[in-house]
Order: C-alpha cells, then sequence, then structure tokens
C-alpha cells in the first residue's frame, strides 16, 4: 500500500527512503513519485549509492569459508533448476569448483572450523568420501522412490536439494583434502614459530615448494586488539612481504593459507604483527610470533 | 546474467559475496540467518537481472542494497517474534575495518581498501551525531521514530540529522570520487 506523495514532500523524505527508514506506506509513496520524477528518481540513487557504501565502513567480521561455499552450491543448484526448467531440460549435475583465483597471489584463506574440525576430518576424509557415495546412493533411491508418487516439480526441486548437499559436502571434502595435502606434501618443509608470550602462542608453517603454498597452523593467540588484525609476513633479504592478514578463532586457533612462489633459498623468516585491520604495506606493530627459517627439505 | 548464464552468477558470487556476507551478518547476527538472506539476495539478482540498469548505478551497490534490505525484513521480523535488543555496530570503528576480509583476490581487496578509505574520510566529516543516526538506520534498521526513541531526541531532529549525514556523505563521495578520477 502505498500514499500519494507529492513532490515537495517526496524531496523531502528522500534521504529516509534511501535508508528504508520511512514507514511502509511513506516508503512506497516516495519510491513511487521518485520512480516518474525527473529530479527526485536520479537523488535518490545517488542517495542509495552513497549510503550503500557505508557497507564498507563496518568494522569487519570473520565470514566462514564453508557457510560461503554451501550457499554458492545452493544458489548455483537453484540457477540450473531454474534455467533447466526454462528450457525444458533437467538440471545439470552440480560440477562447478571452487571460485577461480586466477591470481599468483591470493591471500590467505581461513579454513573453517578451526584446529578440532580440522584434525576431525583429516582422519574423516576418507569416511566422507564414501558417505558421499552412500548419499549418491541414497538419492538414486529416493528418487525412484518419489518419482513414482510425486509430480514433476516437485521431484525436481528435491532432487536439486539433495544434490546441493551433496556438492557442498564434496566441497567440504575437497577443501580438507586441500588442506592434507598442503601439510604433508613431499617438498613441504617447516618451521616452527615461537613466542615468550606468557600464554604462549604457537605455530608451524608449511611451505609446500612445488606449489608454492603457504599454510600457517597456530594456536593459542590472543585476540587481536580492537580495530586490530594479524598479518602474516614472509621475510627475504629485501623484503618484508605481506602474506594477508587474519583473525584467529575464539578458541585461538588459526590457520591460514597463501599461495607465493619464492626461491627455494630467499627465505629468512616467518613472522605475525598486530596491524591495524585491513594490514598494511609493511610491518609495524607488535610481534606476535616469529621463526627463522629452516633449509628447504631440513 | 540477464540471459541466464549460471557462470555470471558463479563469477558475481565470488566477487561479491564476502561483502554481502559481512554486512547480512551484521545485520541478522546469526550465521544460519545469514545464509539464507545472502542466498535470497544473489537469487533476487538473479531473478531480475534482466531489469538492472547500470546507468542507475552499479552492481554492487544494487546487490548490497537487495541484501540489505533482505536482512532488515528479516530482523525485523524476528523482532516482531521476539523482543531483541539491538547491538549496532559503531562506525567510529570506520577506518579500521571493512566489509570484507584478507580472503578476497588482491583486486577486490584493493577496491575494498580503497572505498573504506574514501568512506571512512567522508564520515570524518559528520558531526558525531549525524553518524550515530546514520548507524542506527543503516546498521539496525530503525525507524526514524525508534531512532528518536532510542536517542532521547526530539523526532524532527532526528529527521534533520538523518537527511544532513546523508546528503552530507553523498555529497563527500561524489567529490572524493571525482578528486579520485582527476588524479589518475
Amino acid at each position: 500500500m502505498s500514499r500519494d506523495v507529492s513532490h515537495s514532500e517526496a524531496a523531502e523524505l528522500l534521504p529516509e527512503a534511501a535508508l528504508d527508514a520511512l514507514s511502509p506506506d511513506d516508503q512506497a509513496g516516495v519510491v513511487a513519485h521518485a520512480t516518474g520524477c525527473p529530479e527526485c528518481g536520479p537523488t535518490l540513487i545517488a542517495l542509495r549509492d552513497a549510503l550503500a557504501q557505508l557497507a564498507f565502513a563496518a568494522p569487519p567480521v570473520t565470514v566462514d569459508a564453508v557457510s560461503r561455499a554451501r550457499v554458492r552450491t545452493r544458489l548455483l543448484a537453484r540457477a540450473r533448476a531454474d534455467l533447466s526448467v526454462a528450457d525444458g531440460s533437467q538440471p545439470a549435475a552440480a560440477s562447478d569448483g571452487p571460485p577461480a583465483s586466477g591470481s599468483p597471489w591470493p591471500p590467505p584463506r581461513a579454513i573453517a572450523g578451526g584446529a578440532g574440525q580440522t584434525r576431525r576430518s583429516w582422519a574423516a576424509s576418507p569416511v566422507l568420501g564414501w558417505g558421499l557415495a552412500i548419499a549418491a546412493g541414497i538419492i538414486g533411491v529416493i528418487a525412484v522412490q518419489h518419482r513414482a508418487t510425486l509430480d514433476g516439480e516437485q521431484f525436481t526441486a528435491e532432487r536439486t536439494t539433495l544434490l546441493a548437499r551433496v556438492q557442498a559436502l564434496r566441497d567440504s571434502v575437497e577443501a580438507r583434502d586441500a588442506f592434507v595435502r598442503a601439510v604433508t606434501g613431499k617438498q613441504v618443509s617447516t618451521m616452527q614459530l615461537t613466542s615468550s608470550a606468557v600464554r604462549a602462542p604457537w605455530a608451524w608453517m608449511f611451505w609446500d615448494h612445488a606449489a608454492n603454498r603457504w599454510t600457517l597452523v597456530a594456536r593459542d593467540l590472543p585476540a587481536p586488539a580492537a580495530g586490530k588484525t594479524y598479518q602474516l609476513w614472509l621475510v627475504t633479504p629485501h623484503a618484508k612481504i605481506s602474506a594477508g592478514t587474519f583473525n584467529p578463532q575464539p578458541d585461538g586457533g588459526a590457520e591460514v593459507q597463501a599461495t607465493y612462489p619464492l626461491a627455494a633459498d630467499s627465505l629468512r623468516a616467518i613472522a605475525v604483527t598486530e596491524e591495524p585491520a585491513g594490514g598494511v604495506p609493511q610491518p609495524t606493530g607488535a610481534l606476535i610470533i616469529a621463526a627463522t627459517a629452516n633449509r628447504p627439505g631440513k | 546474467m540477464s540471459a541466464g548464464d549460471d557462470a555470471a552468477l558463479a563469477q558475481l558470487y565470488d566477487r561479491w559475496s564476502r561483502p554481502v556476507f559481512s554486512l547480512v551478518l551484521r545485520l541478522v547476527r546469526d550465521g544460519d540467518d545469514a545464509e539464507d538472506v545472502v542466498e535470497e539476495a544473489f537469487w533476487q539478482v538473479w531473478r531480475q537481472a534482466s531489469r538492472y540498469d547500470g546507468s542507475r548505478g552499479e552492481v554492487g551497490t544494487w546487490l548490497l542494497t537487495i541484501a540489505r534490505t533482505r536482512a532488515l525484513d528479516r530482523l525485523r521480523s524476528r523482532r516482531r517474534l521476539r523482543e531483541e535488543p539491538l547491538t549496532p555496530v559503531s562506525l567510529d570503528d570506520s577506518g579500521a575495518g571493512g566489509a570484507t576480509s584478507a580472503a578476497d583476490d588482491p583486486s577486490v581487496r584493493a577496491e575494498a581498501s580503497e572505498r573504506r578509505t574514501i568512506v571512512a574520510q567522508a564520515l570524518q566529516t559528520l558531526p558525531r551525531e549525524q553518524r550515530e543516526v546514520l548507524e542506527l538506520a543503516y546498521f539496525a534498521g530503525l525507524s526514524q521514530a525508534e531512532i528518536a526513541d532510542r536517542t532521547g531526541q526530539p523526532l524532527g531532529t532526528v529527521k534533520t540529522r538523518t537527511r544532513l549525514a546523508a546528503q552530507k556523505l553523498r555529497d563527500c563521495l561524489a567529490t572524493y570520487r571525482n578528486e579520485g578520477e582527476g588524479r589518475s
């Protein structure tokens, strides 16, 4: 329901309308006026555009990578189902891979779940693999049963949901497997980072020389101060290279991955410093944890 | 995407899901709700892609606006079901953060950092009380009357502050953008 809003009234209410801060009737009235008004329309768009930028001003929150992957899988499954309905075909198998980076230097990616979950997953990956196979089998059985009893639309919807669940499980397993590969490969060298703090944090860095992959596993890290974050550095004789920022889990654990090509003999140290959120080009803050590099293979 | 290309949807999701997730999480403060809202926001974009007009604003603005609206719907629905205390974020921390994280690709991170800097600069030009009403309206989804109730200020004062804050923010951002384009 909207009410008629005069031009002068609408012009006055545009900022509130851009914030969706009006009553539903007023909001609909102002938007309806602005849609056809050459003066209010562009102003409302400009205000909305400016206010949308506030999203970038909020202090950061940790976004769970598994959540993002789960939503991505569900979303794409829905889109494929939508397309198949449009063209009359069956939905394609949900086979999209992880987001493509295409970058030689993707920043670190937090591995969701924290230490306990990650460790549990190492052992559970083969089991999950079988679980996926069984789940696929169950889907098949359910599909046969339902195909006989449900109409086509309902069947398609349920099949899409189940496929999305299988894909989410597959993504999760692949992420865990990638992590295991990154820390157990033949060409992986390790460095232990230590600290002299009372509740001493510790960490291991796994450097996969073949894949240029860096995996930091840290425990007992204190929470960074408000407005701060941790930044990981690869120290060479000529530069301190940022490997990205991260925040530990509430239990102090963190797993961070990054890809960066570095000559085997050029690494001198690994360090984690506390820096302003968003990171800095060069380290400025307190040293939290550090290690001197070993030679590869030692 | 308007042609029904699901790869384009995947690309859009990979490009924007972090800031969208971050904004939505900050609003609804619940992981399950955030997942639902983010999915529905991108789904709405997918379904309405043919209606998108690039001349009326960038796609990220459109997406963030949809996501915020969806999140506020969820928030208001929840508030109707149970009285829920509001704990909006403070924009006083604006210079330190950003609706993104380190796991974006470098170009996304650089862009987010640039936006963050510009918005922080713009916000610094606002008086504290104007920033406060923006914060309560944008991140807590409060109506003008609710803000007046919360802050103890007359409704007219809240409206005036909101209006001035939004207009000043728009003007500042436009100026910064023009300066940036002039330099590049």
